[in-house]
């Protein structure tokens, strides 16, 4: 490869300024003339029959513009790409199913208005028992919540490869274990706002915080029933997503709804954070059962998983989170004999949905439990039998995943020096520990089918202004950025000469959004292919006009360069763009739809196929220190090691997993979204909802293993989700380490490891033969 | 959007005569930082409030041999001052913890045991400081010890028309140590599940003189736990004294459950940090200079 001259090096954030200086506009900072404020009522019952809603005397009340219910939509349920999955109306229409659903919503002058208008809809309710426990909603005695969905089971799936019970015989040695993660919040800086205007012609304009404005302008249209180019969903920033703000969510189209309402007056609902922790999609809770079989040198044989997961009232992506969650334990390491089912169950509570890493840090977290239980059974270090396990470059794994690039060895070797692995396994400390866990996860991938594509335009203007448009979002992981870099590299101009338009549904090309790790890799591989076009363009009109061979020019610093014989820099490539100069606004317009060439769709019953272009792997290792007196874990250093291809801006991809591990940190021993008896979320802010501080975050080293991927941009893959992967299991391990208790659920909070300590002192005290 | 009037005198005088016209209808701002949240939860605000930070009087510490705080003086300020650091560490490091750096630059120490919540962290010093608080109404002046001070949660001793204008600390002797240690979730930005307060004075023997041992957020108002106090007072410092004292601070205390712990869980961090409070007090009030 030729040396790189913008890609690969540590270029400032170009929306950085703007940000930092509140420049920058996100969907609350849009202010249109006329517009009003929407809200929306929600259902106080976790499960009841709506007997009637009158909006009567709201209506009545002055500075009402619009009231709607259930009443007012085609009833077509949303997810509309999720298939038969699709289950749910954005208004409720004769039933509630968990508290705070929304059932109706109003549009008025100001806050106040709203307030009162919607005290003043009267709805009556009958309520129905409710189910809070999926392993209860399973059992024979529970409500249900939906038709045709017996033992509430919205979607189950099962694998089964080679001879799992044959080998799960042989074995040398079979450790299982009951697993539980908990739901968890997204906490996106940003609280989810949205806001849509209808004007007479039919056109509806869209601002909202989200990550795939592709799907919410199509999920928008499916459930109003409208066109989807009527509608445009406008650029703005995002702040924020980790999975929460992915697809589409019903608040966009009650907002639509309002504003079809009250032509020519824009509507607004901006959600507080309280409303944000109560109502929108958590991470899916799980409970995993998983059994690990290996022979006398820590191979590993056979794996058995069952998970339940908690799927909330509704259908999101819980039944996909559950898959992936599942496919972890047979593609983590190489192991030949394997079934796997999952089940994904409804109770009456708010939907859970995919979080960064997609199920993957849940089972992951039991996974790298049973690799320590099986190095501790053998007498192995634990390093070793991952290492015996590790994938390899060029294997295809037992599900048809077909591994290119893969510097999962070498992640693990280099946390291992980077944490003096032997030397703090030798001389152990007590109440200090290390762990160590893996990960991998696909880039992108046609989970849905021939959903693994992006594509671009690239402009360059007569002053030589690059303009990027992607269909892609920045959600504040720096994607314009390192899409602005691809075009700067491969047009060969300087990045101050990039500007990016991002996420327009009317003007830039489509893309899926920013979800599965995928945009850097698919967004940068179409914005370079369009970047390639408009060169090639350029260079096209300049051979004609310099009267050289088109193969002996180049573009290098923003100018058009003949290369032989000797290099010489001929003019700007503005230049080059406008023939005359009288048609000012002319363009060069370079274009690309790029598409994944060795991916097969996704096949739900069977698990079978590669499913991604490429696969990213990881090693973390963590230090902690437990005080046993109380519990309290306090997280020495982190270091984590990731294959990312090339790292198309390190400065950004070490951002990512910097992230990643705060969060991943949150998620191990803070953090935990939980409902009340009733079913009422018991933590509404971040006072009692807690994630960690600057200070809870320990040393974070992180190194970038690059191996050139073949098919990403520059070798790029993915590293949005990977990064959080890893985390919670590598801590658990470690506490384990330190105080020799196994702890199999989450979050490890003070209290519930103190407990542990405590029970198992009274164990060690009552076993006769303890030395 | 709740509406009020922030009214800012010059002088004590003139705020205590505001005070007393708009008795009823007036409430006194410090820094803010629990008050306008509250407002902003939907609490009604009164129709006036007394900006006090503005009075140069209440926003200082004085030090002439003992140490007067007004009540003003932001927690950052407390938590800064270097005789409050080296007289009584506790109440810097208790005055140090709260919220953020954004936070202990607007709340202030009056406003800290105003409010009366039991985690607050400038209480459990203060308490084993045996400080106390003068308070002063058109009607007269009156001093009692911040024991009496508190009355609740969320409940003081103020009568209407009264500002606390003065937090004061006695002198001390030599070889004092103290230390304020709190238990929380995270390190920063949350409320104490509990807190511990120790200030411990060695006789030139190293026998101990005299202990106060205070804690917070274990019951409705912060509390001395005498017993321990007794046990110690007397005797040499040894880890099996201390684990005693300790053990009779956790039958002490009586806190509650909630969101954050159990209440058996702070039933035993109140034994592991009493303990180790007392072992911190200690080794200080041996490494403290000897006073000047």
């Amino acid at each position: 490869m030729d040396i790189l001259k913008i890609v690969n090096k540590r270029i400032p954030n170009i929306d950085g300024k703007r940000v930092v200086t509140g420049q920058a506009r996100y969907t609350r900072d849009v202010k249109l003339p006329g517009m009003l404020v929407g809200g929306i009522l929600r259902s106080p019952h976790p499960h009841a029959e709506i007997l009637s809603i009158n909006t009567e005397r709201a209506k009545m009340l002055p500075g009402v513009f619009a009231i709607v219910t259930a009443a007012d939509t085609p009833l077509k349920p949303y997810i509309y790409l999720g298939g038969t999955h699709s289950d749910r109306l954005p208004l409720a229409h004769k039933r509630v199913r968990f508290i705070g659903e929304e059932i109706a919503a109003v549009a008025a002058v100001d806050a106040r208005t709203v307030e009162k208008a919607l005290e003043l809809i009267e709805v009556s309710y009958k309520p129905l028992p409710f189910v809070l426990d999926p392993e209860e909603a399973m059992g024979p005695n529970a409500p249900l919540l939906h038709e045709n969905k017996e033992r509430n089971i919205s979607a189950y799936g099962s694998r089964i490869f080679g001879d799992p019970q044959k080998a799960f015989a042989e074995a040398a040695v079979v450790v299982e274990g009951s697993y539980e993660t908990q739901a968890v919040q997204h906490c996106c800086m940003e609280p989810f706002t949205c806001i849509a205007q209808f004007s007479t012609d039919g056109q509806i304009d869209l601002w909202a915080s989200t990550q795939a404005p592709f799907y919410v302008q199509k999920e928008v249209a499916h459930v109003l029933d409208l066109s989807p180019n009527d509608i445009r969903v406008h650029e703005v920033r995002v702040g924020g997503g980790f999975g929460g703000r992915s697809k589409v969510a019903e608040l966009e189209a009650i907002t639509t709804l309002l504003a079809m309402k009250c032509p020519g007056r824009p509507v607004k609902i901006a959600l507080t954070r309280k409303d944000e922790f109560e109502t929108r999609t958590v991470k899916v809770p799980m409970k995993i059962k998983l059994r690990t079989a290996a022979d006398r040198e820590g191979r590993l044989l056979a794996r058995w998983i069952s998970i339940i997961s908690d799927n909330g009232a509704y259908n999101h992506c819980a039944p996909s989170v559950s898959a992936v969650g599942a496919t972890m334990s047979y593609v983590m390491y190489r192991v030949q004999n394997v079934y796997a089912e999952h089940y994904t169950v409804y109770t009456n509570k708010q939907t859970t949905a995919q979080m960064r890493g997609y199920g993957e840090p849940d089972t992951v977290f039991a996974i790298e439990a049973q690799m320590d239980e099986i190095a501790g059974k053998l007498g192995m270090d634990p390093y070793e039998v991952r290492m015996i396990n590790a994938i390899d470059p060029d294997e295809t794994l037992i599900n048809g995943w077909k591994i290119t690039s893969c510097g999962m060895k070498e992640s693990l070797q280099r946390v291992a020096e980077a944490i003096r692995w032997d030397e703090k396994k030798r001389a152990k400390v007590p109440g200090k520990g290390v762990g160590i866990a893996c990960s991998i996860h696909g880039t992108g991938g046609r989970w849905y089918p021939d959903g693994d594509y992006s594509s671009s335009n690239v402009k360059v203007g007569h002053d030589g202004v690059v303009i990027v448009e992607t269909g892609a979002v920045d959600i504040g992981q720096g994607i314009r950025t390192t899409l602005a870099m691809v075009a700067a590299e491969t047009l060969g101009v300087d990045i101050e000469q990039v500007r990016v338009i991002s996420m327009d549904t009317a003007t830039t090309p489509s893309d899926m959004g920013a979800f599965a790790s995928k945009t850097a890799f698919l967004g940068g591989n179409a914005v370079r292919d369009a970047s390639l076009d408009a060169k090639g363009q350029i260079t096209k009109y300049a051979a004609e006009i310099l009267q050289v061979p088109q193969e002996e020019l180049e573009i290098k610093d923003g100018y058009v360069w003949i290369s032989a014989p000797l290099p010489e820099r001929c003019a700007p490539i503005g230049d080059f763009v406008l023939d005359n100069p009288s048609r000012i606004g002319r363009h060069i317009v370079g274009k690309a739809f790029w598409e994944s060439k060795t991916t097969e769709n996704f096949n739900r019953t069977t698990g079978y196929g590669n499913t991604c272009e490429t696969y990213a792997f990881s090693a973390h290792v963590a230090e902690v220190e437990v005080d046993e007196e109380t519990g309290h874990v306090k997280v020495k250093k982190i270091v984590a090691a990731h294959d990312v291809g090339l790292a198309l801006n390190p400065t950004i991809v070490e951002g990512q997993i910097e992230g990643s591990i705060a969060q991943g940190i949150g998620f191990t021993l803070m953090e935990n979204h939980t409902w009340d008896q009733q079913g009422r979320v018991e933590a509404t802010d971040f006072k009692s909802y807690r994630i960690p501080s600057i200070g809870d975050v320990p040393k974070m080293e992180t190194i970038l293993i690059e191996p050139i991927d073949p098919a990403g941009p520059y070798g790029a893959k993915g590293v949005g989700e990977p990064a959080l992967v890893a985390t919670p299991a590598a801590i658990a391990n470690a506490i384990y380490d330190a105080i020799g208790i196994r702890m199999t659920s989450l979050p490890i909070t003070p209290e519930k490891l103190h407990k542990a300590i405590k029970q198992n002192r009274i164990q060690q005290d009552t076993t006769p033969d303890h030395p | 959007m709740t509406k009020y009037s922030i009214l800012t005198p010059t002088g004590l005088d003139e705020a205590l005569e505001l005070l007393e016209k708009h008795s009823g209808n007036i409430k006194p701002l410090a820094g803010g930082t629990d008050l306008l949240i509250d407002f902003r939860y939907g609490k009604p605000a009164p129709e006036f409030l007394l900006d006090i930070t503005c009075i140069p009087e209440l926003n200082r510490v004085k030090v002439n041999g003992d140490i007067r705080i007004g009540p003003a003086t932001n927690l950052t300020d407390v938590s800064q001052s270097n005789e409050i650091k080296s007289w009584y560490a506790m109440l810097a490091e208790g005055a140090g913890c709260v919220g953020s750096y954004q936070i202990r630059n607007l709340a202030t120490i009056g406003g800290n045991i105003c409010n009366a919540v039991p985690s607050a962290d400038t209480a459990p010093p203060l308490l084993a400081a045996d400080a106390s608080v003068k308070m002063r109404s058109k009607a007269g002046e009156r001093t009692m010890p911040v024991a009496a001070f508190f009355l609740g949660p969320r409940k003081n001793a103020l009568q209407p028309g009264e500002l606390v204008t003065e937090i004061e600390l006695p002198t001390l002797k030599e070889r004092t140590g103290s230390i304020y240690k709190r238990y929380t979730h995270r390190k920063a930005l949350d409320l104490a599940v509990v807190g511990v307060a120790v200030q411990l004075t060695l006789t030139p023997s190293l026998e101990i003189e005299n202990v106060a041992v205070a804690l917070g957020a274990v019951a409705p108002v912060p509390l001395r736990v005498e017993a321990a106090e007794k046990l110690l007072v007397g005797n040499p410092y040894s880890e099996e004294l201390a684990e005693e004292a300790a053990e009779l601070a956790k039958k002490f205390a009586k806190p509650i459950s909630d969101v954050r712990s159990s209440a058996e869980y702070r039933q035993k961090i109140v034994r592991v940090f009493v303990k180790r409070s007392i072992a911190e007090a200690h080794q200080r009030a041996i490494s403290a200079r000897s006073g000047e």
